[in-house]
Protein backbone atom coordinates (compact mmCIF):
# COMPACT_ATOMS: atom_id res chain seq x y z
CA UNK A 1 0.00 0.00 0.00
CA UNK A 2 2.78 2.42 0.87
CA UNK A 3 4.30 1.73 -2.58
CA UNK A 4 1.04 2.78 -4.24
CA UNK A 5 0.87 5.93 -2.12
CA UNK A 6 4.47 6.81 -2.84
CA UNK A 7 3.84 6.53 -6.56
CA UNK A 8 0.74 8.69 -6.52
CA UNK A 9 1.46 11.37 -3.91
CA UNK A 10 3.66 13.22 -6.43
CA UNK A 11 0.63 13.66 -8.67
CA UNK A 12 -1.45 14.82 -5.68
CA UNK A 13 1.19 17.54 -5.23
CA UNK A 14 0.90 18.47 -8.93
CA UNK A 15 -2.91 18.61 -8.58
CA UNK A 16 -2.67 20.97 -5.58
CA UNK A 17 -0.20 23.17 -7.46
CA UNK A 18 -2.49 23.21 -10.49
CA UNK A 19 -4.98 25.20 -8.40
CA UNK A 20 -2.39 27.72 -7.15
CA UNK A 21 1.21 27.95 -6.00
CA UNK A 22 1.97 26.67 -2.49
CA UNK A 23 4.87 26.81 -0.07
CA UNK A 24 6.06 23.49 1.31
CA UNK A 25 4.51 23.61 4.79
CA UNK A 26 1.17 24.48 3.19
CA UNK A 27 1.44 21.50 0.82
CA UNK A 28 2.30 19.20 3.72
CA UNK A 29 -0.73 20.39 5.71
CA UNK A 30 -3.15 19.86 2.84
CA UNK A 31 -1.78 16.41 2.04
CA UNK A 32 -1.81 15.41 5.72
CA UNK A 33 -5.39 16.64 6.06
CA UNK A 34 -6.40 14.20 3.30
CA UNK A 35 -4.18 11.47 4.76
CA UNK A 36 -2.46 11.29 1.41
CA UNK A 37 1.08 11.05 2.75
CA UNK A 38 2.70 7.61 2.80
CA UNK A 39 5.07 8.38 5.65
CA UNK A 40 6.28 11.28 7.81
CA UNK A 41 5.81 14.80 6.47
CA UNK A 42 9.54 15.24 5.91
CA UNK A 43 9.48 12.73 3.05
CA UNK A 44 7.72 15.40 0.97
CA UNK A 45 11.04 17.26 0.55
CA UNK A 46 12.95 14.61 -1.43
CA UNK A 47 9.79 14.27 -3.54
CA UNK A 48 9.61 18.03 -4.20
CA UNK A 49 13.32 18.07 -5.12
CA UNK A 50 12.74 15.27 -7.61
CA UNK A 51 9.69 16.99 -9.15
CA UNK A 52 11.83 20.09 -9.56
CA UNK A 53 14.80 18.29 -11.12
CA UNK A 54 12.35 16.54 -13.47
CA UNK A 55 11.13 20.01 -14.51
CA UNK A 56 7.54 19.41 -13.36
CA UNK A 57 7.54 22.19 -10.77
CA UNK A 58 9.41 25.48 -10.44
CA UNK A 59 10.32 27.33 -7.26
CA UNK A 60 10.88 30.89 -6.12
CA UNK A 61 11.33 32.58 -2.76
CA UNK A 62 8.82 35.03 -1.34
CA UNK A 63 8.76 37.14 1.79
CA UNK A 64 6.47 35.82 4.50
CA UNK A 65 4.26 38.26 6.45
CA UNK A 66 5.52 36.70 9.70
CA UNK A 67 8.84 34.86 9.86
CA UNK A 68 11.54 33.74 7.42
CA UNK A 69 11.09 33.81 3.57
CA UNK A 70 9.26 30.85 2.03
CA UNK A 71 10.09 28.77 -1.04
CA UNK A 72 7.00 28.64 -3.24
CA UNK A 73 6.33 25.78 -5.67
CA UNK A 74 4.36 26.22 -8.89
CA UNK A 75 3.43 23.94 -11.77
CA UNK A 76 5.39 24.15 -15.05
CA UNK A 77 3.83 23.44 -18.47
CA UNK A 78 5.56 20.06 -18.40
CA UNK A 79 4.06 19.40 -14.96
CA UNK A 80 0.62 20.31 -16.24
CA UNK A 81 1.02 17.84 -19.12
CA UNK A 82 2.19 15.11 -16.78
CA UNK A 83 -0.77 15.76 -14.46
CA UNK A 84 -3.30 15.53 -17.32
CA UNK A 85 -1.78 12.25 -18.51
CA UNK A 86 -1.93 10.83 -14.98
CA UNK A 87 -5.50 12.05 -14.51
CA UNK A 88 -6.81 10.05 -17.47
CA UNK A 89 -4.76 6.93 -16.65
CA UNK A 90 -5.78 7.09 -13.00
CA UNK A 91 -9.48 7.33 -13.83
CA UNK A 92 -9.29 4.19 -15.98
CA UNK A 93 -7.18 2.35 -13.42
CA UNK A 94 -9.35 3.22 -10.40
CA UNK A 95 -12.52 2.30 -12.34
CA UNK A 96 -10.99 -1.10 -13.11
CA UNK A 97 -9.94 -1.65 -9.48
CA UNK A 98 -13.39 -0.57 -8.22
CA UNK A 99 -15.05 -3.06 -10.55
CA UNK A 100 -12.76 -5.90 -9.46
CA UNK A 101 -13.18 -5.05 -5.77
CA UNK A 102 -16.95 -5.41 -6.12
CA UNK A 103 -16.77 -8.94 -7.58
CA UNK B 1 16.85 30.71 10.08
CA UNK B 2 16.15 32.16 13.53
CA UNK B 3 14.27 30.24 16.21
CA UNK B 4 15.81 26.88 15.27
CA UNK B 5 18.16 27.05 18.25
CA UNK B 6 15.90 24.77 20.30
CA UNK B 7 17.86 21.74 21.56
CA UNK B 8 15.40 19.18 20.14
CA UNK B 9 15.43 20.87 16.75
CA UNK B 10 19.23 21.02 16.75
CA UNK B 11 19.50 17.34 17.68
CA UNK B 12 17.00 16.45 14.93
CA UNK B 13 18.98 18.37 12.29
CA UNK B 14 22.23 16.75 13.47
CA UNK B 15 20.65 13.30 13.09
CA UNK B 16 19.53 14.24 9.57
CA UNK B 17 23.07 15.38 8.70
CA UNK B 18 24.44 12.07 10.02
CA UNK B 19 21.84 9.96 8.19
CA UNK B 20 22.38 11.68 4.83
CA UNK B 21 26.18 11.64 4.44
CA UNK B 22 26.01 9.21 1.49
CA UNK B 23 23.73 11.46 -0.60
CA UNK B 24 25.18 13.60 -3.44
CA UNK B 25 26.27 16.95 -1.96
CA UNK B 26 23.71 19.02 -3.88
CA UNK B 27 20.79 16.77 -2.94
CA UNK B 28 21.89 16.69 0.69
CA UNK B 29 22.28 20.46 1.01
CA UNK B 30 18.89 21.06 -0.55
CA UNK B 31 17.28 18.52 1.80
CA UNK B 32 18.91 19.99 4.91
CA UNK B 33 17.98 23.49 3.80
CA UNK B 34 14.34 22.48 3.20
CA UNK B 35 13.96 20.71 6.54
CA UNK B 36 15.64 23.62 8.37
CA UNK B 37 13.23 26.07 6.72
CA UNK B 38 10.31 23.78 7.54
CA UNK B 39 11.29 23.67 11.21
CA UNK B 40 11.85 27.43 11.34
CA UNK B 41 8.31 27.82 10.00
CA UNK B 42 6.62 25.24 12.25
CA UNK B 43 8.49 25.83 15.52
CA UNK B 44 8.72 29.64 15.61
CA UNK B 45 6.99 30.79 18.77
CA UNK B 46 5.97 27.21 19.60
CA UNK B 47 6.15 25.77 23.10
CA UNK B 48 7.98 22.57 24.05
CA UNK B 49 5.01 20.27 23.34
CA UNK B 50 4.30 21.87 19.96
CA UNK B 51 7.97 21.56 18.97
CA UNK B 52 8.00 17.85 19.91
CA UNK B 53 4.78 17.32 17.92
CA UNK B 54 6.22 19.16 14.91
CA UNK B 55 9.28 16.88 14.98
CA UNK B 56 7.14 13.73 15.35
CA UNK B 57 4.98 14.71 12.39
CA UNK B 58 8.05 15.27 10.27
CA UNK B 59 9.03 11.59 10.71
CA UNK B 60 12.45 10.30 11.71
CA UNK B 61 15.55 11.83 10.04
CA UNK B 62 16.53 8.32 8.93
CA UNK B 63 13.17 7.90 7.18
CA UNK B 64 13.61 11.22 5.33
CA UNK B 65 17.16 10.32 4.29
CA UNK B 66 15.89 6.94 3.03
CA UNK B 67 13.19 8.71 0.98
CA UNK B 68 15.85 10.99 -0.51
CA UNK B 69 17.92 7.94 -1.42
CA UNK B 70 14.90 6.43 -3.24
CA UNK B 71 14.23 9.64 -5.17
CA UNK B 72 17.85 10.14 -6.25
CA UNK B 73 18.36 8.84 -9.77
CA UNK B 74 20.68 5.82 -9.72
CA UNK B 75 21.83 6.41 -13.32
CA UNK B 76 25.40 7.18 -12.32
CA UNK B 77 27.14 3.86 -13.26
CA UNK B 78 26.41 4.21 -17.00
CA UNK B 79 27.27 7.89 -16.97
CA UNK B 80 30.55 7.28 -15.17
CA UNK B 81 31.43 4.55 -17.67
CA UNK B 82 30.86 6.96 -20.57
CA UNK B 83 33.01 9.66 -18.98
CA UNK B 84 35.91 7.30 -18.25
CA UNK B 85 35.72 5.67 -21.71
CA UNK B 86 35.78 9.12 -23.34
CA UNK B 87 38.84 10.28 -21.45
CA UNK B 88 40.71 6.99 -22.03
CA UNK B 89 39.94 7.09 -25.77
CA UNK B 90 41.08 10.69 -25.93
CA UNK B 91 44.32 9.89 -24.11
CA UNK B 92 45.29 6.53 -25.63
CA UNK B 93 43.01 6.05 -28.66
CA UNK B 94 45.72 7.44 -30.91
CA UNK B 95 48.07 4.59 -29.91
CA UNK B 96 45.48 1.92 -30.76
CA UNK B 97 44.42 3.43 -34.10
CA UNK B 98 46.71 6.31 -35.11
CA UNK B 99 44.77 9.57 -35.58
CA UNK B 100 41.37 7.77 -35.91
CA UNK B 101 41.46 6.79 -32.21
CA UNK B 102 42.02 10.40 -31.25
CA UNK B 103 39.15 11.51 -33.55
CA UNK B 104 36.88 8.99 -31.80
CA UNK B 105 37.86 10.47 -28.43
CA UNK B 106 37.08 14.00 -29.65
CA UNK B 107 33.65 12.88 -30.94
CA UNK B 108 32.87 11.22 -27.59
CA UNK B 109 34.06 14.34 -25.77
CA UNK B 110 31.84 16.74 -27.73
CA UNK B 111 28.85 14.40 -27.32
CA UNK B 112 29.45 14.20 -23.55
CA UNK B 113 26.76 16.11 -21.63
CA UNK B 114 28.91 16.69 -18.54
CA UNK B 115 31.60 18.97 -19.97
CA UNK B 116 31.26 22.64 -20.81
CA UNK B 117 32.60 24.20 -24.01
CA UNK B 118 35.85 25.36 -22.38
CA UNK B 119 36.58 21.85 -21.12
CA UNK B 120 35.78 20.38 -24.54
CA UNK B 121 38.17 22.80 -26.24
CA UNK B 122 40.93 22.02 -23.71
CA UNK B 123 40.33 18.28 -24.22
CA UNK B 124 40.43 18.64 -28.01
CA UNK B 125 43.61 20.74 -28.04
CA UNK B 126 45.50 18.62 -25.48
CA UNK B 127 46.99 16.12 -27.96
CA UNK B 128 47.65 18.48 -30.93
CA UNK B 129 49.23 21.08 -28.62
CA UNK B 130 51.53 18.68 -26.78
CA UNK B 131 52.47 16.83 -30.00
CA UNK B 132 53.28 20.13 -31.72
CA UNK B 133 55.42 21.23 -28.77
CA UNK B 134 57.38 17.97 -28.75
CA UNK B 135 57.85 17.81 -32.53
CA UNK B 136 58.66 21.52 -32.56
CA UNK B 137 61.51 20.88 -30.12
CA UNK B 138 62.84 18.04 -32.28
CA UNK B 139 62.74 20.18 -35.42
CA UNK B 140 64.27 23.23 -33.72
CA UNK B 141 67.16 21.24 -32.28
CA UNK B 142 67.35 19.00 -35.37
CA UNK B 143 68.35 16.17 -33.03
CA UNK B 144 66.02 13.51 -31.50
CA UNK B 145 68.28 12.29 -28.71
CA UNK B 146 68.76 15.72 -27.18
CA UNK B 147 67.91 15.90 -23.42
CA UNK B 148 65.58 18.85 -24.13
CA UNK B 149 63.46 16.60 -26.39
CA UNK B 150 63.18 14.04 -23.60
CA UNK B 151 62.19 16.77 -21.13
CA UNK B 152 59.63 18.13 -23.59
CA UNK B 153 58.12 14.65 -24.05
CA UNK B 154 57.84 14.20 -20.26
CA UNK B 155 56.24 17.64 -19.96
CA UNK B 156 53.80 16.73 -22.75
CA UNK B 157 52.79 13.52 -20.91
CA UNK B 158 52.25 15.49 -17.68
CA UNK B 159 50.06 18.04 -19.51
CA UNK B 160 48.03 15.25 -21.15
CA UNK B 161 47.46 13.42 -17.87
CA UNK B 162 46.58 16.69 -16.09
CA UNK B 163 43.96 17.46 -18.76
CA UNK B 164 42.50 13.93 -18.43
CA UNK B 165 42.31 14.20 -14.63
CA UNK B 166 40.68 17.63 -14.99
CA UNK B 167 38.05 16.21 -17.38
CA UNK B 168 37.32 13.23 -15.09
CA UNK B 169 36.96 15.47 -12.02
CA UNK B 170 34.72 17.92 -13.90
CA UNK B 171 32.46 15.08 -15.12
CA UNK B 172 32.28 13.52 -11.64
CA UNK B 173 31.26 16.87 -10.17
CA UNK B 174 28.45 17.26 -12.74
CA UNK B 175 27.23 13.68 -12.14
CA UNK B 176 26.57 14.66 -8.52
Amino acid sequence: MSQLRRGTVGFCVLALLNAREHYAVELVRELAAHQALAAGQGTIYPLLSRLRSDGLVATHWKESPNGPPRRYYSLTDEGRGSLELFRSEWTQFSDAVDTLMKT
Amino acid sequence: MEQTDNAHVQRYLQRLRDASTDLPAGTRNELLDNVRTHLAETTTGADEVQIRNALDELGTPEEIAAAARTETNPRTPGERLYDIATVLTLLAGGFVAPFLGWIAGVVLLWNGPRWNVTQKIIGTLAWPATATLTLGTVVTLNFVNHPAVFLMAVLAMIILIAVCVHLLVAAARTRN
